[in-house]
């Protein structure tokens, strides 16, 4: 059952962000600012600083696996989400062993891996074609908005589950 | 460790390549999903529309209540119109039953503008807010096709781009590309019709880009002209109000002007949507649309 939990929630995560625009108040989700919901990988970060041990790579899978549905369901070009979410919690995972899982240190390593999926989401939409931004706007309009919303989003999150990741961590070391 | 290094330098080579396949297949001019895409579509949308109830229900509610505010005077204004309308009904009937005996007379059985309704609800919005795109809860099964148009009761909002059995993914139309122009009609009273496209979307001014054809005249466009979508380009009925012109500017070498256009649709406010079926005669399409019209 546990083995089931963190799939599921992701999952849920996944399909309420399909919805996640209807529940910005509809000034906020005008043009001009463009906010982009990554739940899942919020949550994602939560299971690998807190879950995964040096050993194991349950965040980088849950990556491939739930970067794979959104390329299909969201986006419609494959491989985009399934390269970068999986990429970012490797540099996670290294970076890992030299940083403390207090919530200060939680914040800022989220913000730094949202800057890197950001800004590589950016690249590799700008060769593709669909987006025209230049750098600048692409940080005040998208990169911006979208932290904050991520960030507010988190602390309810961590708040709520860091205990049991932690709890089932200590579970997976002790077996 | 070295070893750990070269294995993971080896999986990120890897990844790198099998991105660049994934991304240049995808990106191909493919007619069709996959049948593992349109097995996580089908199965994912299943979910997102259970999900979606008691969301939309409640957003609706939201709305409803703020409504009600301006029930008194919004009444008021409809019982005027109203009565205006009477009149227009009287009309509007009898240049149907007119154009109706003049088709016949021209042996036209089908026009333009004839189309099946396909209505659906929205169950997803991308996050990805540089795809501009919904999933609605309606696929192949019920008649959607690939390219089909698709509007809500004030404009057109977009096309099909992807179907599978029970759902089907629409690109917005401020998503458009150089690729998927729109032939687009500005309406006009009195003169001819102005032929012209859809080129794209100006993110900076929130409007659409309007171009005119080189035989038609855009001087003779003015500010707040309906902009309709046009059968020319093939792929659309005519006659789906797309917006109004709100602004002509000269373009960067004062040869020609573009128009810029306000969606009438809000594109953030969609719930039900229909989908414009034209196939008539495509017996499979009329009976699945058929049930769902009602």
């Amino acid at each position: 059952m546990k083995r089931l939990l963190l799939p599921l929630i992701l999952f849920i995560l996944f399909v309420m962000e399909g919805v996640a625009i209807y529940l910005l108040p509809p000034s906020l989700s005008s043009e001009h600012m463009l906010i982009a919901v990554h739940w899942v990988f919020m949550f994602l970060i939560l299971i690998s600083l807190l879950y995964d041990t040096e050993e194991t790579f349950f965040a980088i899978i849950y990556g491939i696996c739930f970067g794979l549905l959104t390329d299909v369901v969201y986006t419609g070009v494959l491989g985009v989400y399934m390269f970068i979410y999986p990429m970012t919690l490797y540099l996670l995972h290294i970076a890992k062993r030299l940083l403390q899982t207090n919530v200060y240190m939680v914040i800022i390593i989220s913000i730094f891996s949202l800057f890197v999926i950001e800004v590589l989401l950016f690249f590799v939409f700008s060769i593709v074609g669909t987006v025209q931004l230049t750098f600048y706007n692409f940080f005040l309009y998208r990169f911006i908005p979208t932290m904050i919303a991520n960030m507010i989003f988190l602390l309810p999150l961590y708040g709520l589950t860091a205990g049991k990741l932690r709890q089932y961590r200590q579970e997976q070391l002790e077996r | 460790m070295s070893f750990f290094r070269k294995k993971s330098l080896f999986i990120l080579l890897l990844g790198i390549i099998l991105l660049v396949l994934l991304v240049g297949y995808s990106l191909t001019d493919r007619d069709d999903l996959t049948t593992p895409e349109k097995f996580l579509m089908d199965s994912v949308g299943w979910v997102q529309y259970i999900v979606n109830q008691p969301i939309t229900y409640v957003s609706e509610k939201i709305t409803d209540v703020k409504e009600m505010k301006h029930t008194y005077e919004e009444n008021k204004l409809l019982r005027e119109k109203l009565s205006e309308y009477k009149t227009v009904v009287y009309d509007l009937q009898e240049a149907e039953k007119e154009n109706e005996e003049l088709q016949q007379i021209m042996d036209i059985e089908e026009s333009a503008r004839d189309f099946e309704p396909i209505v659906s609800s929205v169950i997803a919005r991308s996050p990805e807010r540089w795809i501009d795109q919904i999933t609605i809860n309606r696929g192949s099964r019920h008649g959607v096709e690939k390219n089909m148009a698709v509007m809500t009761a004030d404009g057109m909002i977009g096309k099909v781009s992807f179907v599978s059995p029970s759902t089907a993914k629409v690109q917005l139309i401020t998503g458009f590309d150089q690729l998927n122009r729109v032939s687009a009609t500005v309406f006009k009273k009195d003169k001819d019709n102005i032929f012209g496209l859809i080129e794209g979307y100006d993110t900076d001014k929130e409007k659409l880009i309007f171009t005119v054809l080189e035989e038609s005249d855009i001087g003779e466009i003015e500010e707040g002209d309906l902009v309709v979508s046009s059968n020319l380009g093939g792929l659309f009925p005519d006659g789906l109000p797309i917006g109004e012109i709100e602004e002509i500017v000269p373009d960067q070498y004062g040869l020609t002007q573009t128009a810029y256009v306000k969606l009438s649709a809000d594109l953030f406010d969609l719930n039900k949507v229909i989908v414009v079926n034209r196939n008539l005669d495509d017996a499979d399409g009329d009976e699945a649309s058929g049930e769902d019209g009602e």
